[in-house]
């Protein structure tokens, strides 16, 4: 018999490379987004912070319990990828109009994107849907 | 041809159709889909002594499980004679293990599906591949970057990374390192290509005294005199090559940057440098 159940939740199981490709790319309404003189995007995204950091940082009067944010800035091509998010795009024709922009062969395009877009998954800035 | 496409990899090439892309690639193996997943895999290396063809296949049915010798398909034939040869199938598909009397390369060639012997795709497969080369130099073909190195350099590391495509070849004493860079358009922004190579590669250039000088369409950064013996015997007691040199060039075709990076401990061979500099490049897929 276990004693201890585990703490982690199985994972989903990732879809298919295919499937990947042919989910739309969305944008998180929650980020602020500026943009810097030079004209790249500067992205402020709200960061989690686990209940007991959270209440020793209260105690301590370290934080005042208002949602704390990162800022990300994206360099050009981040910047141009980041203009083309619209909600309407798959991740399949971000790759195309990647490999189209910077004349990229389409597995290097790819991976650039997904790689990209999971950096900013990770982040809560997009999601796939 | 137009459906198919060349690809060079380490001492082998072969023609594949388009639509099967590259999925993992080693120092010598390559793997390949399509959009139902693997349908080719390829293994290849040099032989020293011996080869005794059936005990490898002995040894191969170990680790690939069940495996028929079979007769060669029909089509196969006249494309394995020019190569000692088994043929062989798989619970999965069949294969052929091949070795090259001329370059003594053998080669385990594997396709996927139950059909696979009796479609004209495989033949066509092997009778593209090639193990040796008339000029004597190694092609490299893979995802859109090409290249043409000297037999005597033996790829050493290999990084094909979104933006960075790199290939380090090793003879003896010296070391080139080729390099694939883009989208140059970005890495150029704001600069010229003497800026950027100045950037990139600083140590080099400091460390060997290294000057720019346009050749063609290529810059090459060269020392202007040999280096002195008590600079050489410096770098050696530092462990550091004592010659170095650089070939960048901007393809504005292509929005690459191709670099060919040379270092030793002898003279370079600037001919053999701007031969291979001129071949590395950009191919259309």
């Amino acid at each position: 018999m276990a004693l201890f159940r585990p703490k982690t939740a199985p994972r989903p199981a990732e879809p298919e490379r295919g499937a990947a490709l042919d989910l739309k790319v969305l944008k998180n309404r929650g980020i602020e987004v500026d943009v810097t003189d030079q004209g790249l995007v500067r992205l402020r995204y709200p960061v989690g912070i686990t209940p007991w950091v959270g209440s020793l940082a209260r105690r301590l009067r370290l934080w005042d319990g208002r949602p704390l944010k990162r800022t990300l800035e994206l360099d050009a091509m981040g910047t141009t990828v980041w203009g083309w998010i619209d909600d309407k795009r798959t991740v399949a024709e971000l790759c195309a109009l990647l490999a189209g922009r910077y004349k990229l062969h389409p597995r290097e395009a790819e991976v650039a994107m997904t790689a990209f877009v999971r950096q900013l998954g990770r982040r809560g800035i997009v999601a796939l849907g | 041809m137009a459906d198919w496409q060349r690809l060079a990899w380490n001492g082998l090439a072969l023609g594949v159709p388009r639509d099967w892309e590259l999925t993992a690639l080693g120092m010598r193996h390559l793997v390949l889909a399509d959009g139902a997943g693997v349908i080719m895999e390829c293994k290849w290396n040099r032989v020293t002594g011996r080869f005794d063809l059936d005990r490898h296949l002995r040894k191969l049915a170990k680790t690939l499980g069940a495996l028929d010798p079979m007769e060669p398909p029909p089509a196969w034939r006249p494309v394995l004679e020019s190569f000692t040869a088994r043929v062989f199938r798989l619970a999965d598909g069949c294969g052929a293990l091949l070795f090259c009397p001329q370059c003594r390369t053998a080669s385990l060639v594997r396709f996927a599906g139950a059909a696979a012997s009796e479609t004209e795709t495989p033949a066509r497969v092997l009778a593209s591949l090639a193990c040796h080369f008339a000029d004597g130099c190694v092609p490299w073909q893979v995802f859109g970057f090409a290249a043409h190195t000297p037999a005597a350099y033996a790829l050493t590391h290999h990084r094909l990374t979104p933006g960075r495509y790199e290939l380090v070849l090793d003879a003896g004493s010296s070391r080139l390192t080729l390099a694939s860079l883009g989208p140059a358009d970005v890495l150029l922004a704001g600069g010229d290509l003497a800026a950027w190579s100045r950037k990139t590669f600083a140590e080099t250039i400091a460390r060997h005294r290294l000057l720019p000088i346009a050749s063609g369409p290529a810059l090459a950064w060269r020392a202007r005199r040999e280096p002195t013996f008590l600079r050489r015997l410096f770098l050696r007691l530092r462990r550091e090559p004592t010659r170095g040199g650089l070939i960048v060039r901007h393809d504005p075709a292509a929005n690459r940057l191709f670099c060919l990076e040379a270092r030793g401990r002898e003279p370079l061979d600037w001919k053999m440098l701007e031969a291979t500099g001129a071949a590395l490049g950009a191919v259309q897929t």
